[in-house]
């Protein structure tokens, strides 16, 4: 279902930026329903505008970071990412990580460039 | 049957508070006989984390599905986790700690009790504002606030039967720890070791919450308790009296008075030996050239009378920290083999990398060894002396203030923190949630000003170097041989508490919102599910209508980014689903969760 929506709003947003991009074959398999229903939620819930046209742009964006990245960078990242503003001790380990901030600005990147190539902001 | 029997126990809650018990709490006794139940927060007084429940087995666990969720409303981390007894559980929040009891019968809220603390409590905790959970006993509920507010709930009503006040929090002394129920008891510890405060733990009686006793970790011998001529402790290979001033004598002046050895661990119990365990953390500042001298009884295991609050022994693992080892991890007790020897043992996986076992009953030490092979801050312990032998060039006091010393293992969050191990009584092995984490560590000149932060040095993380690339480990455990029996690499640490079951399988949380189900025997993963944040809280089990469920808090605090929003329905939708509580539709929506799992 999910992949569908996003087909039609990818067909409206024909100009997308990851259009060319040559992706490798496991692209976007590996995303469980649940990730990308609770991804499409919690993105349509974050902003104001007709609740369909959300779901198409919220559906389209989820299909295309799961394009750039497997589900295990993907989760490794909002992992990290999320992990960063812990408060005390167990935020700090995370803050401290040598790779943690790269893996949190990598998502960002990823999730920007969906998001423009979907018509959402 | 079992299910029949829960309801008998729900029922007789409320005119049990008038049983005139000696020693032990019936009620609790009672709820704690039934597994069904999940009473306490390690489900035992030994700390075990072990269900003898078994319908979810290694050969069905993968047939796991949610059966119902519930928010708490409020963001940050959370730990521990909820109370089951009889048909009630007992769930709890991070600040403000509210609480709810909800019907299992039909999921709706009974009561909620939502106290009112002063928000400035928030700045005065280091480390989020984490509250570890509930106890039960004797009718009531009790609640560990943060603001160091110690209450008693009626478990029917949510009515405040009693409150006393623990510490200051105007001084940095607040509570992060679950309060825990031993015998006519309601033990309680503090926090605050990042802020000067002389660390104590205090029994309040059950029925009146008046303090019984309060022995504090460090200073003149009477204020903890300790007998010089009686109190012993491991020395020159053998048990021996500690001594007059055993702790006075470590520390330069005064400095004792604010010298930390805080107790927000999780403690407990031998009800034959009458003793109670738990563990005191790290002494204040972080700088350790500021307070010359082995600083005791920071870092140390005691064992003491429970209604007198004697200390029969202790035991100290790491004298003069350097590296902020904490040694208030949970103290598991089990009957093990040790070395070819039965044994009434105490085992503690300290935030140092060391696995510890000592007697529970004498106090002697008998096994000391890495439960990580990356530690490296010390070569090993010496057995006849107990203490650990320091490799100078991880020594943040050999080094000296203003010098980064590099690559020490573990960081400062320890090979474990908090977060409990679990015992499975078949195996005899104990199976260990764990930081596989190294640090740089810069010592800096602080004064102690009362109530701010009194830390005192700059810290750099990473994965341990030359191992997996992942920054944690879920390692099972011979606590007779001191020897890693297998380890299960993981991506992040493991922050959350493990679960054993009678079943054969072994359940923990990670940082990414997996609850994992893994083998007993080898550690091999047989199911996993994404709840909708990270989890830091511990696994849990109960029967309700004979059928066997697993839940867990999930909940990482912090923003609330990807996959951290719990309640995904629209505001519109509030918390209908559990009873007319309307008024907290508008932060429901993105707070941790528990999340509980059966199968079909």
């Amino acid at each position: 279902m999910a992949n569908r929506m996003a087909l039609i709003a990818g067909a409206v947003a024909a100009t997308s930026l990851l259009a060319g991009a040559v992706l490798p074959a496991w692209a976007g398999e590996d995303y469980p329903t649940r990730e990308r229903v609770e991804y499409v939620l919690g993105c349509m819930r974050d902003r104001e505008g007709p609740q369909q046209e959300l779901l198409y742009k919220c559906s389209c964006v989820i299909d295309k970071i799961a394009e750039q990245m497997s589900y295990e960078e993907f989760t490794k990242d909002a992992t990290t990412s999320n992990a960063l503003s812990i408060g005390g001790e167990r935020g700090e380990v995370m803050r401290a990580y040598v790779d943690g901030r790269r893996l949190a600005r990598e998502l960002r990147a990823v999730e920007k460039e969906a998001r423009k190539a979907c018509f959402l902001d | 049957m079992i299910a029949g029997l829960k309801h008998k126990v729900a029922a007789t809650v409320a005119c049990m508070t008038a049983a005139g018990v000696a020693f032990a709490d019936a009620d609790l006794d009672r709820a704690m006989k039934d597994p069904g139940n999940w009473a306490s927060q390690a489900g035992d007084e030994y700390n075990q984390r072990y269900s003898s429940l078994d319908q979810i087995k290694a050969g069905n666990v993968d047939k796991l599905q949610v059966a119902w969720t519930f928010s708490t409303g409020v963001l940050r981390g959370h730990e521990g986790s909820p109370l089951v007894i009889g048909d009630m559980m007992y769930i709890h929040s991070p600040f403000p700690n509210n609480v709810y009891a909800v019907d299992l019968n039909t999921q709706q809220i009974v009561w909620k009790h939502t106290p009112k603390q002063d928000a400035a409590v928030i700045a005065q905790m280091c480390c989020d504002t984490v509250n570890r959970g509930l106890a039960y006993g004797d009718g009531k509920v009790f609640l560990q606030r943060a603001d160091s507010v110690l209450e008693a709930l009626d478990a029917k009503t949510g009515k405040v039967v009693w409150s006393a006040t623990n510490g200051d929090p105007k001084l940095g002394a607040v509570n992060t720890n679950a309060p825990h129920v031993f015998g006519d008891k309601v033990i309680t510890g503090i926090s605050g070791g990042e802020w000067g405060v002389r660390g104590y733990i205090s029994a309040y009686d059950i029925k009146s919450g008046k303090m019984v006793w309060r022995g504090y970790s460090t200073g003149p011998d009477n204020e903890m308790l300790i007998d010089p001529a009686k109190t012993m402790t491991w020395m020159d290979g053998k048990m021996q009296a500690v001594g007059k001033d055993s702790s006075l004598q470590t520390w330069q002046g005064d400095q004792w008075k604010i010298g930390g050895g805080t107790t927000w661990g999780w403690y407990s119990y031998d009800r034959a030996e009458n003793l109670l365990y738990y563990g005191t953390g790290n002494p204040s500042t972080w700088n350790p050239t500021q307070r010359p001298g082995d600083n005791r009884w920071s870092m140390s295991i005691w064992a003491r009378n429970l209604d007198t609050g004697a200390v029969k022994w202790v035991y100290q693992m790491t004298p003069h920290d350097e590296w902020d080892f904490d040694g208030i991890n949970e103290m598991i007790l089990a009957d093990i083999d040790v070395k070819g020897q039965k044994h009434k043992a105490l085992v503690h996986f300290d935030r140092n990398g060391f696995g510890y076992t000592l007697d529970r009953v004498t106090g002697e030490l008998l096994v000391a060894e890495k439960y990580d092979p990356a530690v490296n801050w010390a070569t090993h312990v010496d057995m006849k002396s107990g203490r650990p032998q320091v490799v100078a060039q991880y020594s943040t006091e050999q080094n000296g203030p203003d010098v980064n010393s590099k690559g020490i293992c573990p960081a400062a969050l320890g090979t474990k923190d908090q977060q409990p191990a679990a015992f499975h009584p078949k195996t005899g092995l104990f199976y260990v949630p764990t930081n596989h984490v190294c640090m740089d560590y810069e010592p800096f000149e602080v004064e102690y000003t009362a109530g701010q932060p009194y830390v005192g040095a700059t810290l750099a993380m990473y994965p341990a170097p030359n191992s997996h690339g992942g920054m944690g480990n879920f390692v099972a455990w011979d606590a007779g041989q001191g020897k890693i029996v297998w380890s299960k690499p993981e991506q992040f640490s493991v922050w959350s508490g493990a679960l054993t079951t009678a079943g054969d399988v072994i359940f923990y949380g990670t940082l990414e919102g997996y609850l994992k189900a893994v083998s007993l025997k080898d550690g091999k993963e047989l199911w996993k599910f994404k709840t909708p944040s990270g989890i830091i809280g511990n696994v849990f089990t109960y029967l309700h209508k004979g059928k066997q469920y697993v839940g867990v808090y999930s909940g990482i605090g912090g923003w609330a980014g990807i996959g951290m929003a719990a309640g995904l329905e629209k505001d519109s939708d509030g918390l209908g689903a559990v009873g007319g509580y309307r008024d907290l539709q508008k932060f429901t929506n993105l707070g941790g969760s528990l999340t509980v799992f059966a199968i079909p």
